[in-house]
């Protein structure tokens, strides 16, 4: 029987992973043993889980579950909004329209496949649901359900309480739009994996009969036969690479798509002709093999790609499902579907704006911090536009809906980043140099030994020229890149880092400069009290505990990160008329005094330098508080191994300059910048660039986003936003930064094969063409030496993910930080 | 050896009866979910948990 193997140790939450305060007791029995719990929320979901009998969870899956929002846990009636939807979506095309409806609903919040399996089993146990089916690489959930008996907001309200957050999408939603891309491909792999057998196992009979001796009228069949099979592979399963050639021909960049498109059909046209004449060598074989071995590729790189975050979720997690539309007087709940232009929405205090939108009644200030990166409030009045995704700290205020959905500004930016990359520096990989002349360079090379072979003897030319160009086919050429890189990405997932973009592995190697964002990136995002300095000068001195629970009290009214560190401490009683002092400190009473806290200038005090936050009441200061980031896990590792590899480590940070200051000759890094917007960040990668650096860039939240775009390598944390890893190279999955490190690695190697491959390719054909072209090569030696050839690229690539691994690979009980 | 005029053409239909399989596996969805068949067995059901011993 499996054992519990994530966070059973009593020092991190049971369910959530994340650290249990000292003084802290929410506790549950799970599997007999008493776990502790952070907060009530956990506690909520896994009496929940266990209630229903699907403890098992705990023991089949390999991360935490995400901290449920209570916000969220409260507000379960909003769903409600669904319903009428759910039933709009049902009426059509449904044999069954009258009871039964299904939706397709995104879950916020799947980390592995015990997530999907605790999902499915909590709906089946609701009467009346029919079907429940979680995709765990799109994370969709796929439910069919009797309208008679259950309502969709009651099915949601379930996900909700188990501690997934859902998103109801619509039908051509991105994500189906994945499955067709993926099913197209895997039908084309399909008819190239089995027509390259069976026209494998034609040619291997052919090649007995040349040693054996056959019948040739048996061996024109077996052509025949090759042909016929080969046909559909090179048109239909080969489709997606004459179709690139011929945009990227059109588009005036040629691709590598050209070289391969050529190869394919050189090699079939001469085939195809030697069938009609009746004599010469075949090639179908090496071509169906050559297609299969692209496909192969291409398939494992959408895989990956497609299981990074999409653009859909990036949006449904910034922008609220539900707003507040306001008709005739009248006040309804519509999904964030529903909204149009023009429509009159009520945003209510601490509600996250849906849409974009003018305001026409009240004035509230609004944070921006997502979207802008801006930290402070901006306030908004009748006429002024606000933002969806922006949250409402004020009173109740009206606006009028100017744009929705994918047209917002937070939207637009999901979709421009998609494309980021476009705009950054090109990389110019070494797949595009090699094919443009390599292929410019064999044309002629053709053309011209035709050219000599039409004056010495006519009657040959033909036959040597085909030779030549069927020799050195650009196949094992073509396929020395992108298999090294396949077979790259395929290892580093296995590491728990996603790579989308694979051609950044290439210029990994090239990195001079590593740029972290620190809160969330390096640091946890997680402030803890690290040592508490009572001041003994007072006339009325306080205890530590004291000392923090006044802290704590006024901290409750502050939204500062700092604030963070204190959520769970008791606080000494009810502060009251706190003000906060933006960028300084919160001023309120407490029993009776007036207390200050905050920064040593606000305070008044010169003492307890090394102390973040400083608190002083009438008589005097009562003491200092340090407050530190605890660094994630791993992070020491990785500076260190960035440096003995002579790679310059950097923060650049929204955060105070000190706390910079502080972090970098904490962790022993090289540079750190505080105080920067998000536009400064990117002028800093960019200047950085500007002198001839490469740079990679690690950040996790929304204000990384144009950071990780300008980069020439990005990394965003999968446990940051949404809208950063859209936009990222690589998606780190793990909590741990020490992959990092291994990626590094890993672009060598995959830079050393793809080196080695293209030796392999260029010397084969230094060697073969002289041969072709003094008419010395066989046919039939022509043929193997193409597959084999190819062959040799595939396997030498393959070795990337065989190397014996120098980090131990990802473990159940890893994620626990 | 004239058997062979018949089996290498009949083996055209196995490629097609292949390829139509293939098609007609992907159309069932028989390849979205490769990873949870194999945690899905390690699952007990409330059920099979009852009648075991």
């Amino acid at each position: 029987m499996p054992t519990d193997t994530v966070n059973a140790d009593g020092s991190s939450c049971y369910h959530c992973g994340d650290p249990v305060a000292e003084g802290t007791r929410f506790t549950l029995v799970i599997h007999d043993v008493e776990r502790a719990m952070c907060c009530a929320g956990c506690q909520a979901v896994a009496q929940m889980i266990v209630d229903a009998g699907q403890a098992d969870y705990y023991r089949y899956r390999t991360t935490n579950a995400s901290r449920p929002d209570e916000a969220i846990l409260d507000d379960a009636t909003q769903w409600k909004a669904f319903d009428n939807i759910a039933e709009d979506n049902s009426t059509e095309n449904d044999a069954f329209a009258d009871a039964f409806a299904q939706a397709q609903v995104l879950v916020e919040g799947i980390h592995c496949g015990a997530c999907c399996w605790l999902i499915e089993k909590t709906l089946a146990r609701r009467q009346g649901v029919l079907t429940a089916q979680v995709d765990p690489n799109d994370r969709v959930l796929f439910v069919r359900w009797n309208q008679d008996k259950v309502r969709l907001s009651e099915i949601l309200t379930d996900l909700v309480r188990v501690g997934y957050r859902p998103h109801p999408i619509d039908a051509d939603s991105i994500e189906n739009l994945h499955r067709q891309e993926t099913d197209d491909l895997l039908r084309r792999l399909g008819v190239a994996g089995l027509g390259m057998m069976q026209v494998g196992m034609f040619a291997i009979a052919g090649w007995f009969g040349l040693v054996q001796g056959i019948d040739p009228a048996i061996d024109r069949l077996l052509v025949l036969v090759s042909m016929i099979v080969a046909t559909p592979v090179v048109f239909y399963a080969g489709r997606p690479f004459l179709v690139g050639a011929i945009r990227s021909l059109q588009a005036g960049s040629p691709g590598m798509d050209v070289p391969v498109s050529l190869a394919l059909l050189l090699a079939y046209g001469a085939s195809v002709y030697c069938v009609l004449i009746g004599s010469g060598t075949t090639y179908f074989e090496s071509i169906s093999m050559f297609v299969f071995f692209l496909l192969c590729a291409r398939v494992i790189a959408i895989g990956v790609r497609h299981r990074s975050t999409s653009e859909q979720l990036a949006l449904a997690t910034l922008l609220p499902d539900i707003a507040m539309r306001v008709r005739d007087g009248e006040v309804t709940c519509v999904s964030r579907r529903q909204i149009r232009i023009g429509d009159r929405l009520r945003v209510r205090t601490g509600d996250r704006v849906a849409a974009d939108g003018t305001v026409v009644s009240g004035s509230a200030p609004f944070d921006e911090a997502l979207l802008t990166g801006e930290s402070l409030p901006v306030h908004r009045g009748p006429g002024d536009t606000v933002l969806a995704g922006s949250h409402n700290l004020g009173v109740t205020v009206e606006m009028e809906v100017t744009a929705v959905q994918q047209a917002t500004r937070v939207g637009q930016m999901a979709s421009v980043l998609g494309g980021a990359r476009e705009r950054r520096p090109a990389r110019a990989t070494i797949t595009d140099r090699v094919a443009r002349y390599f292929v410019i360079a064999l044309l002629s090379l053709a053309a011209l030994i035709a050219a000599v072979w039409w004056q010495v003897n006519p009657d040959r030319a033909f036959e040597i020229a085909l030779a030549v160009l069927v020799v050195t086919c650009p196949c094992a050429l073509s396929l020395a890149v992108p298999t090294a890189l396949t077979a790259a990405t395929a290892r580093a997932s296995r590491r728990g880092l996603l790579v989308s973009h694979a051609d950044a592995l290439e210029t990994l190697r090239k990195v001079t400069h590593v740029v972290f964002d620190k809160t969330g990136t390096l640091s946890e995002g997680r402030p803890e009290i690290t040592e508490i300095r009572p001041d003994t000068h007072h006339p009325k001195p306080v205890s530590a505990a004291e000392l923090t629970s006044i802290v704590s009290a006024l901290e409750v009214h502050s939204s500062h990160p700092l604030a963070l560190a204190f959520t769970d401490i008791e606080p000494a009683g009810e502060a009251m008329d706190v003000r906060t002092e933006t960028g300084r400190g919160l001023a309120g009473t407490l029993g009776g005094r007036k207390v200050r806290v905050g920064s040593a200038r606000f305070v008044g005090t010169s003492r307890n330098a090394g102390a973040q936050i400083h608190v002083a009441d009438d008589d005097g200061y009562l003491g200092g508080i340090v407050v530190e980031d605890t660094w994630r896990a791993g992070t020491r590792d990785v500076i260190r191994e960035l440096k003995a590899q002579n790679i310059r480590t950097i923060i650049l940070s929204g955060d105070d300059s000190a706390r910079v200051a502080d972090a970098v000759a904490q962790l022993g890094m090289d540079e750190g910048h505080g105080a920067l917007l998000p536009e400064d960040k990117l002028s800093a990668i960019q200047n950085l660039q500007a002198s001839g650096a490469c740079v990679l860039a690690v950040g996790d939240g929304v204000n990384d986003a144009s950071l990780l775009a300008g980069a020439d390598v990005s990394v965003a944390m999968a446990s940051g936003a949404d809208l950063a890893q859209a936009g990222a190279d690589i998606v780190l999955a793990r909590t741990d930064l020490s992959a990092l490190s291994g990626l590094f690695e890993l672009g060598h190697s995959a830079h050393r094969v793809v080196l080695q491959n293209l030796a392999w390719a260029i010397g084969y054909n230094v060697v073969a063409v002289p041969l072709a072209a003094l008419g010395l090569i066989g046919p039939a030696l022509a043929a193997l030496g193409m597959s084999l050839s190819s062959l040799v690229v595939v396997i030498n690539a393959a070795r990337i993910d065989r190397k014996p691994q120098t980090q131990p690979a990802l473990r159940i009980g890893d994620a626990t930080a | 050896m004239k058997i062979l005029f018949l089996l290498i053409p009949l083996s055209l239909t196995l490629f097609a009866i292949a390829v139509w399989g293939f098609f007609w596996m992907i159309s069932n969805r028989q390849f979205d979910d490769l990873d949870s068949a194999g945690w899905r067995m390690l699952a007990n059901d409330d059920e099979s948990e009852e009648s075991g011993p």
